[in-house]
């Protein structure tokens, strides 16, 4: 597990403590399998969105469902040149 | 210590957050409880400064039972105990109606309570009768005919509702005591408050489904130009679209009580929020028909993080007049939901999913939400009903009017 992959484990872990994340695969859909819902997701994503100091466009909002595409998103992300 | 609702009779005070000599403002945080509802902070309701902490930490404490002294800064001794009973809301748009009640709706209205010798009170020779019979107090009965006169009809509800009463009650006791012994207080008080509404209210279940392209077309184009922590939700264009029908049918907005629909000036739109752990809890978005849509995103965010952590306030626990559930995007589709006592309606959503639509002659996949509103039909008939959900659907095709 990279650190990004932790960082995010520790905000489901907030809005979902009782919810064993070792067994999360990269690819699971986050509200089926950690039945968390619309509320739970956007707080994790302003949570994230801060802690790695990125904004989430619109566009990329909805696609954001699992640990591998929101881990994906926030490299990309953090690594993308400021004036791009 | 505040009624939180019909159904609570007593709460344990976790901790106070004051102590005596302190300065307190209207809508300060001076303590916790612990209710069937989960965790409350109670808020208090004037401006003064604490004298007293009658209610020691730990302590179970009755319903209306005296927690604290406040010294209002004008009033005095005016102020003082105001902890369970909040005054009425200063803000208001026009009065629709003069408000009877304050927050917390009392089971009993002023009218019933109200001592009367009872060779003053008007009653037919019939009703006196029946209410021998019954066993029935008539200076407690309110009558419908001429001058109050009270006929033997009125004898036989009051004696339904007064039987109604004890039965619930029973439940309660049962439930404290269930609850006593850890089987989870707030399980049971669904229970008591859910067992009632099916006993004693006659819903109608009305649906509609809605075109959501619109409203979802223009609130992607808003959430395009927010950061992400000033997102809109579906569920606060849902809640201030409620709201804003209600200012038009206010007939859905209030409580059934002592045989009679009383409605309510203040909107307040409780939204179920489901716990991880188990159960529900009602806060209410106070006053969302006063409130921007982006006052209402604001207030939503900040009471659907509050319920989950346990921090809600009393006064948002117990003053919805009407309750508002929405599945989300991984629920069912519809849902028939089961008015909370005294609450008149309750707006059900189920999921947005695409489904087909007829638009303009010709069949397309859109995005639909499936609406239902069960209504009481002691308050309503299915005609308000039908005028809601069209209103509900000429709301949601303007979002930008919210």
């Amino acid at each position: 597990m990279n650190d990004t992959e932790a960082v995010i484990k520790k905000h489901l872990h907030r809005v979902a403590p009782e919810a064993n994340l070792d067994q999360l695969r990269p690819e699971d859909d986050l509200g089926n399998a950690l039945d968390i819902d619309s509320m739970d997701f956007y707080t994790m994503m302003v949570a994230l969105s801060e802690e790695f100091g990125v904004e989430v466009p619109e566009e990329e909002y909805g696609q954001l469902r699992s640990l591998k595409s929101i881990t994906t998103f926030l490299e990309r992300s953090v690594n993308r040149p400021m004036d791009s | 210590m505040p009624s939180l609702g019909s159904q609570m009779i007593e709460a344990r005070l976790i901790q106070w957050l004051v102590k005596p000599g302190d300065t307190v403002k209207r809508g300060d945080i001076i303590g916790e409880i612990d209710t069937e509802k989960g965790l409350i902070d109670i808020e208090v309701f004037e401006d003064g400064v604490v004298t007293e902490l009658v209610s020691e930490e730990g302590e179970v404490i009755p319903v209306g039972s005296v927690m604290a002294v406040i010294d209002g800064e004008d009033e005095g001794e005016k102020a003082k105990a105001k902890l369970a009973s909040p005054p009425e809301e200063p803000e208001k748009k026009e009065p629709r109606k003069k408000r009877e009640k304050a927050a917390t709706p009392p089971e009993q209205p002023e009218t019933a309570s109200r001592e009367v010798p009872l060779h003053r009170v008007k009653a037919s020779p019939l009703a006196r009768r029946v209410a021998e019979d019954l066993q029935v107090d008539l200076s407690k009965v309110k009558g419908s005919g001429a001058e109050g006169t009270i006929h033997k009809k009125d004898v036989e509800a009051f004696a339904k509702q007064k039987a109604a009463d004890e039965t619930f009650e029973k439940e309660l006791d049962m439930a404290e005591h269930l609850s006593a012994a850890g089987t989870g207080g707030m399980r049971q008080a669904i229970a008591a408050a859910m067992s009632r509404s099916n006993r004693e209210i006659p819903h109608y279940y009305l649906e509609t489904e809605i075109d959501m392209k619109v409203p979802l077309d223009w609130l992607n184009e808003q959430n395009k130009e927010r950061a992400v922590s000033d997102r809109l939700l579906p569920p606060m264009l849902l809640i201030k679209a409620v709201a804003n029908v209600l200012t038009e049918l206010p007939a859905l907005n209030g409580f059934w009580t002592d045989e009679a629909m009383h409605v309510e000036e203040g909107i307040h739109i409780g939204f179920a929020i489901a716990l991880r752990q188990g159960g529900l809890v009602i806060p209410a978005i106070l006053n969302a028909d006063l409130k921007s849509l982006e006052e209402t995103r604001s207030a939503f965010v900040d009471m659907v993080m509050r319920a989950r952590e346990g921090h809600l306030r009393s006064r948002e626990i117990s003053s919805a007049t009407i309750t508002v559930t929405s599945l989300g995007e991984r629920g069912a589709d519809k849902v028939y939901g089961v008015i909370y006592p005294p609450q008149v309606a309750l707006v059900g959503f189920g999921k947005i999913a695409k489904r087909p639509q007829t638009v303009d002659g010709a069949i397309g996949i859109r995005p639909t939400l499936s609406v239902v509103l069960a209504g009481d039909h002691r308050a309503s008939d299915g005609h308000t009903g039908s005028r809601f959900l069209e209103k509900l659907n000429e709301q949601l095709q303007h979002p930008e009017a919210l």
